[in-house]
């Protein structure tokens, strides 16, 4: 236990300097421990109530925490053995830091700070409890010396004025003075706040909550993607973990997708309609845009990414002189006239090697091969542009947008929301609010010479934020030991 | 007019606000101090014109969105919040000593963004991601957070250089004998820590409902996303020890610079060093 000396660099310091007891530790920390005959058991609790381990835990989740921002996430195990020494991606391999955060070691650092926050709290709270159910202690001379703001001064008793008195103690705003059971004389007791104690526990357990919105997202959520040309549905999403799809009991089809641009060319927008049908029926006809996601039947859609694909293209074919124009779909074989060969577009690239888009295009005689190039669109000079005995010359492409979307489900969020509130609410009790009790003592007497005078003694305690609370006591102290009244 | 020349008048108003409070500290000159406390006082007015002119800028462009959007405008937001906070502390300490620790991280904020080459200084439009009303509360919460840290760091700093020369010296004679008492000084880094905390929670869970909306998840352990974690557990840490182990004075100061070293390392190391999806502020 510590004590330090307030002397105030301005403002009041009182009479003489008085030394009180701020950085008193809480009961809660001198409590009976540390003997030898506790049992196992006990020992487990202590080992887990204690606020070591929350300190420890929360530094090394702060450290650890730092290699996973450090070494690249989610890259294949192969990654980790071409990039570093053997030793350290065998390192890596056991103790799983390809993906540090949902590795054994950190899950289970995670669970003992659930553990400890839950065996603390219960600890704590069945002595807060009592704090709180507990009636105002009663005034003697060792409440007084206890208390880390106490005064006691000496008014004449023709000076002293009761009403006067209990008016000046109302500005406290510590509510009523009630009186209290004294050996001798008045005494009167004052608090504030008594249930700001409950504000760590409000701060703990919204902690657990969101725990537990997480566990529920990871148990019964999922997080898959869908790609949806213009015009087409799909009734099944690709889940992220694992290779596998998922059935949704309903049909969600793109109808059309748009991108806007500001004047300088950076995109303002990416909207994708969407509609969803069940049993051949439309159902609904959503929007959704980056940030204004959709959700139908508990699944939500986010815009998260776009591509073009290439619906038709129109070309020319030129042997010499001959020039013959071609219109062909993707993947449709197309017999070029008056020749034996069909010609088919089997890939599409929209930026070759940097020489800009490029389609893949085969020639074929029956079911034998010719030849097969990249046509690149934009080089029409390009010596490489031609199939066979032919030139190519790739006169527009009509393209369709493919529209890629998030899709989730995670009945946990909400958890994860109301304890985000419930924390903010918790800081703002416990940070802002304390439990403050005041007790006053008044008893008359006769000095030496007969003169009756009346002892007063004032004390308090806040439980948080005791310097303030001092200051403000010692303020109002001072006026009422002058006898000044305002 | 334009919000350009406003912010370079700025810069230069910080440095010599801090060179004022720098000046009345040594020299122990009452009136240099007052000085810098207007001057201060009238920067932090015309950066505030600055903003919500380079705001109207925006929507004379035809973009109109708030100036919070890069790094550039964070950080003169930053700037600006550092000033704020500090005036409040000054107004409630009554001490100007303060703000020879304190005035030094807005100007370096404003000459950071002003001269480095690496930050773009133009308006931008938002990119769609971008385009959302959390984003702007999670910046508001996020750099008044991060502005009353960097109070505290400078309110530790003090109170570690208190400390050493109070237990060197006998008589208090040097500067530092015009700090705030070390229990004072304990008292405030403790209140900015708060104040700190708690806006860095509610930018944390802001920037979560961001994140959920724009990607479908509320966390994603991206660089930044950890670093705030990281920089709020060691808060959380130095809360746990001072109330409920009693740790305080020294110790308490040095994990608050240690804590404003997450800050940082969050605010800058994560876009410069390493990579996520906040690179947007990198521009």
């Amino acid at each position: 236990m510590s004590t330090f000396a307030i002397g105030w660099p301005k403002g009041q310091p009182g009479r003489g300097m008085t030394v009180y007891k701020i950085f008193e530790l809480r009961p809660i920390n001198s409590m009976p421990t540390a003997n030898d005959s506790k049992g196992i058991f006990t020992q487990i609790y202590d080992f887990f109530a204690s606020v070591k381990l929350a300190l420890v835990l929360l530094f090394a989740l702060a450290i650890t925490s730092i290699l996973g921002t450090v070494l690249p996430q989610g890259e294949p195990l192969e990654f980790y053995f071409q990039g570093y020494s053997p030793w350290a991606a065998r390192m890596i391999q056991v103790l799983q830091l390809y993906d540090m955060y949902h590795s054994w070691w950190f899950q289970w650092l995670l669970l003992l700070l659930t553990i400890n926050l839950i065996v603390c709290s219960i600890r704590r709270f069945s002595v807060t409890w009592k704090v709180v159910q507990a009636p105002p202690r009663s005034v003697s001379q060792a409440l007084f010396t206890g208390l880390p703001f106490s005064q006691r001064f000496f008014l004449k008793k023709k000076d002293f004025d009761q009403t006067v008195w209990m008016d000046s103690l109302s500005k406290l705003h510590l509510g009523k003075p009630e009186p209290l059971e004294a050996p001798q004389g008045q005494a009167f007791y004052m608090e504030k706040g008594r249930f700001s104690r409950f504000g760590v526990y409000l701060v703990h357990g919204s902690i657990l909550i969101i725990f537990m919105g997480a566990l529920i997202g990871s148990l019964y959520g999922f997080k898959g993607f869908l790609e949806l040309k213009e015009g087409e549905q799909r009734d099944r999403i690709f889940l992220k973990s694992g290779e596998n799809q998922k059935m949704l009991d309903f049909t969600v089809k793109l109808d059309r997708f748009a991108i806007s641009f500001y004047p300088n060319g950076m995109p303002k927008e990416y909207r994708s309609d969407l509609s969803f049908w069940e049993l051949g029926q439309e159902k609904e006809k959503a929007i959704v845009r980056v940030n204004d996601p959709v959700t139908y039947k508990g699944i939500t859609f986010y815009q998260s990414s776009w591509d073009q694909s290439p619906r038709s293209i129109a070309l020319s074919l030129s042997k010499g002189d001959q020039e013959t124009k071609l219109n062909l779909k993707m993947f449709q074989p197309v017999p070029v006239p008056e020749s034996p060969y069909t010609l088919q577009a089997v890939r599409f690239n929209n930026n070759m090697a940097d020489f800009g888009p490029a389609v893949g295009m085969v020639l074929l005689k029956g079911s034998e091969e010719i030849e097969g190039r990249w046509i690149l669109v934009n080089q029409m000079g390009f010596h490489g542009n031609r199939l066979g005995e032919y030139k190519v010359r790739i006169e527009n492409i009509e393209k369709s947008y493919v529209s890629g979307f998030q899709v989730n489900r995670d009945p946990g969020v909400w958890f994860i929301w109301i304890g985000c509130s419930l924390m903010l609410i918790g800081f703002m009790v416990a940070f802002y609010l304390s439990h403050q009790q005041v007790w006053v003592w008044i008893r008359e007497e006769k000095d030496a010479k007969g003169t009756e005078k009346m002892e007063i003694r004032i004390g308090g305690t806040a439980h948080k934020n005791r310097l303030a609370f001092i200051r403000k006591m010692e303020f109002l102290t001072e006026k009422l030991s002058r006898g000044t009244h305002e | 007019m334009n919000s350009s020349l406003l912010l370079s008048l700025v810069t230069f108003g910080y440095f010599f606000s801090a060179l004022f409070y720098l000046i009345a500290m040594v020299l122990k000159k009452e009136g240099v101090g007052v000085l810098a406390g207007w001057l201060l006082r009238l920067v932090v007015l015309v950066l505030t014109g600055a903003i919500i002119l380079r705001w109207v800028e925006s929507y004379q462009l035809g973009y109109g969105h708030a100036p919070l959007s890069n790094l550039y405008e964070s950080l003169i937001f930053f700037a600006w919040t550092i000033g704020l906070i500090y005036i409040w502390l000054e107004w409630k300490t009554r001490s100007r000593t303060i703000g020879v620790f304190a005035t030094p991280f807005a100007f370096l904020a404003m000459a950071y963004a002003s001269f480095s080459p690496n930050i773009n200084d133009r308006i931008q439009p938002l990119l769609p991601a971008l385009q959302s009303n959390w984003l702007i509360a999670h910046v508001i919460t996020c750099f008044f957070g991060y502005a009353a840290f960097a109070v505290s760091c400078s309110l530790s700093i003090m109170f570690l250089v208190r400390k050493s020369k109070q237990e060197t010296k006998k008589s208090p004679q040097g500067i530092w004998s015009f700090f705030p008492q070390l229990p004072e000084l304990d008292e405030l880094i403790y209140k900015t820590i708060i104040i700190g905390f708690l806006l860095l929670t509610l930018g944390i869970a802001t920037g979560s409902v961001w994140a959920h909306s724009a990607w479908g998840t509320y966390w994603s352990w991206d660089p930044k996303e950890t670093w705030s974690l990281i920089t709020w557990l060691s808060y959380a840490a130095l809360l746990h020890a001072r109330l409920m182990r009693g740790w305080h004075g020294t110790r308490i100061a040095w994990l608050s610079i240690i804590g404003f070293a997450c800050v940082l390392f969050t605010y800058f190391g994560v876009n410069f060093i390493l990579s996520g999806l906040h690179s947007y502020g990198r521009g």
